[in-house]
């Protein structure tokens, strides 16, 4: 190309070049404000409509609760139930829409009031205990004694926040247990920081989601296996709200491990007159149970000169084990901390001073081994003389002595029991614990039980729900056991399970009663090994 | 009649309930693998469905790929065209993709939600499933 060397030229060209650019500076800053522009009608737009529909939403519901006092036949208050149930999960829905186009408007404004925090997680467990326990779930809470009773702050947002990742741990979680545990993260003056957990042994987050989960819509998946259902506010809505209040929102879960969600808020510690008595009496772990009993009992009494709450370091790759442990450490009065590999493990450990350590041997990045011999030899750090129990699921011949040698106080081979557990535990933590035990409330944590008595303990439970007549735990036990069978390989006796499914929804009593005696027949006095399928023993 | 109904909402399957069972005994599905499993029990019973209402966003397995399932099944058994079971798609999915799939796949007739009562019944009569006394009653309101 010919290259021009007048200046004259050259001065054109930059005046033109810099028009150009000037209007497109000008194009940009128009298509900028059109942006913002529709983004805000949008935002008013959902706003205006949430409105809209709440209005008629009342009406449904108000009549429909007014017609529920009324005395009506039994058919009809199931139809009207249907119609509140309806309306009560689209309000839901509704306000969701209406707080995410407040909060992306930047409309909401907090509120700042004192409020009783134990009463708020108590308020907002009991919002989730019959979806729960319609799935069979236990829904554990516990607020620490280190959190103040009383703070100041907008609890309504709060329940929101903890509301939401509640009903989604509710949602995404089939067998297990939900817990919101409560903890004091810092404390300077009236400056508090509180730390909320929801953890649950659902789903978990596939690696792709992981990114996307805070934004909104995240969960539609544009195809037609309808998952969860909802339209994925929930967490948005958490998010927008935890920054609103200054706090942080985030999260740890593995793909079919179960997720656990924390929220940090900060909130200020209420220091007008002294708080009713009641508040007093609120102050205490309580739990609720799995059939929905509510049970409460206060934390673990401690020994005069014992520290309050011993804390303790759990690393393991696995999250069910972690879990585990928590809970039943957890559940003795400890603070659990948690780490899923030698490496997170030893940053833990030179950030705090733990009263134990619990270490796995087999852990990706740092194997616990090596992390042991690395707590023992640094000089300077906060826990070289910590006891340490290091744990495997592979039981060594000399894995006591390898321990040992690294520098281990003791060694447990997993699976291992509660009672083990705690017992050791305590060997290290003396007086420091919860020890009573309770048997019943950890059956379903009970490593591998074994696949025949299994199918026996299902069958017994479809027994009785059939002496009973009830429909609902003879379709809810069928199920489990079709599931069982079907993991040991007894194809026959699921398809059994599943025509009491089917005849237990119908209210079918002779379908259900006929269903059931051959299940008996395939199952009952030990006879399995007659059938043509024999059940793999583990 | 037999009815087979299919839906993860139990408001649904309530108001299905509510339109059929007194024009014949309804069973019930949660997911589109219960209702492969309960039309394939229903077939080695040798009493097999009249009528199934399908709904299309399911969890496990949704309502295409369960009704492809259930079309396989009476393959297998030797049965075919008009000798199988009549589906009737119940499904919150108005667009014109899924319909269009759906009859693809072997259903009969796709009906949106919300049920209108009267609107099934028409559906079902069209497809022989009504007494001739309830037949007459709709004919003639």
């Amino acid at each position: 190309m010919e290259q021009s060397n007048n200046p004259q030229h050259a001065n054109d060209e930059i005046l033109r070049l810099r028009a150009e650019l000037e209007a497109a500076h000008r194009l940009a800053e128009r298509l900028r404000e059109e942006v913002q522009a529709a983004e805000q009608a949008k935002n008013e737009f959902l706003a205006n409509i949430s409105h809209e529909i709440r209005t008629p939403m009342n009406a449904i519901l108000g009549f429909c609760r007014m017609l529920l006092k009324e005395s009506l036949e039994p058919a009809q208050i199931e139809k009207l139930e249907y119609i509140n149930g309806a309306a009560e999960s689209l309000l839901e829905l509704m306000n969701n829409v209406l707080n995410y186009s407040r909060l992306a408007a930047g409309e909401l404004t907090l509120l700042q009031a004192p409020f009783e925090l134990d009463a708020v997680v108590r308020d907002v467990v009991a919002t989730v205990r019959d979806p729960a326990r319609h799935k069979g779930l236990a829904v554990d809470y516990l607020v620490e004694n280190a959190v103040p009773g009383r703070l100041v702050g907008d609890a309504r947002r709060l329940s929101q926040v903890i509301g939401n990742l509640l009903s989604n741990a509710v949602k995404f979680t089939e067998r297990g247990e939900i817990q919101v545990r409560v903890s004091l993260d810092e404390q300077n003056g009236e400056a508090t920081v509180i730390r909320l957990v929801v953890t649950d042994t659902g789903v978990g987050i596939a690696p792709d989601r992981q990114q996307v989960i805070f934004d909104a819509f995240a969960q539609a998946d544009g195809s037609s296996t309808r998952r969860f259902g909802g339209l994925g506010l929930g967490l948005s809505i958490c998010k927008q709200l935890a920054d609103l209040m200054g706090g942080q929102i985030g999260f740890r879960s593995r793909p079919r491990g179960g997720s656990s969600f924390w929220v940090t808020v900060p909130l200020q510690a209420y220091s007008g007159p002294e708080a009713a008595p009641a508040a007093k009496e609120c102050r205490r772990a309580a739990r609720t149970g799995r059939f929905g009993q509510t049970k409460t009992e206060p934390l673990a009494d401690v020994q005069a000169g014992a520290r309050s709450h011993p804390r303790v370091l759990v690393a393991d790759d696995d999250y069910l084990t972690r879990t585990l442990v928590e809970m039943l450490l957890g559940r003795a009065g400890c603070l659990i901390d948690t780490a899923a590999n030698g490496r997170e493990a030893l940053e833990m450990a030179g950030r705090a001073r733990y009263d134990l350590v619990l270490m796995d041997l087999q852990m990706p990045e740092l194997d616990g081994l090596t992390a042991i011999r690395r707590l023992r030899s640094d000089s300077s750090g906060l826990n070289q003389a910590v006891p340490i129990v290091a744990f495997t699921a592979h039981a060594m011949p000399d894995g006591r002595e390898k321990c040992l040698a690294a520098g281990a106080d003791e060694y447990l081979a997993k699976p291992f029991t509660p009672e083990l557990l705690l017992g050791l535990a305590s060997r290290f933590l003396p007086g420091c614990l919860e020890t009573e035990y309770k048997p019943a409330k950890y059956r379903r944590t009970r490593p591998r039980p074994d696949p025949t008595n299994l199918l026996q303990e299902h069958f017994q439970a479809i027994s009785r729900a059939l002496d009973d007549r009830d429909f609902d735990r003879l379709d809810v036990s069928a199920g489990k056991l079709k599931t069982a069978s079907l993991g040991a390989g007894a194809a026959s006796v699921a398809d059994h399970a599943m025509r009491v499914q089917f005849a237990a929804r119908s209210s079918d009593i002779e379908a259900a009663t006929h269903a059931v005696e051959r299940l008996h027949d395939l199952l009952g006095g030990g006879a399995l090994a007659d059938t043509k399928e024999t059940i793999p023993f583990s | 009649m037999k009815f087979l109904i299919v839906d993860d909402d139990g408001v649904c399957r309530a108001l299905l309930k509510a339109i059929l069972s007194s024009r014949g005994h309804c069973v019930f599905a949660y997911d589109g693998q219960e209702a492969i499993d309960a039309v394939r029990l229903a077939l080695e019973d040798d009493r097999p469905f009249d009528l199934i209402c399908l709904d299309i966003m399911m969890p496990r397995v949704n309502g295409h790929e369960a009704l492809k399932g259930i079309r396989r099944l009476e393959r297998e058994h030797g049965i075919g065209g008009s000798d199988g079971v009549k589906v009737i798609m119940t499904t919150a999915l108005r667009d014109a993709k899924h319909c269009i799939q759906s009859f693809r796949e072997g259903c009969e007739c796709y009906v949106t939600k919300p049920i209108d009562e009267t609107e099934l019944l028409a559906k079902m009569q069209d497809l022989g499933l009504l007494v001739p006394a309830e037949r007459a009653g709709l004919d003639c309101p």
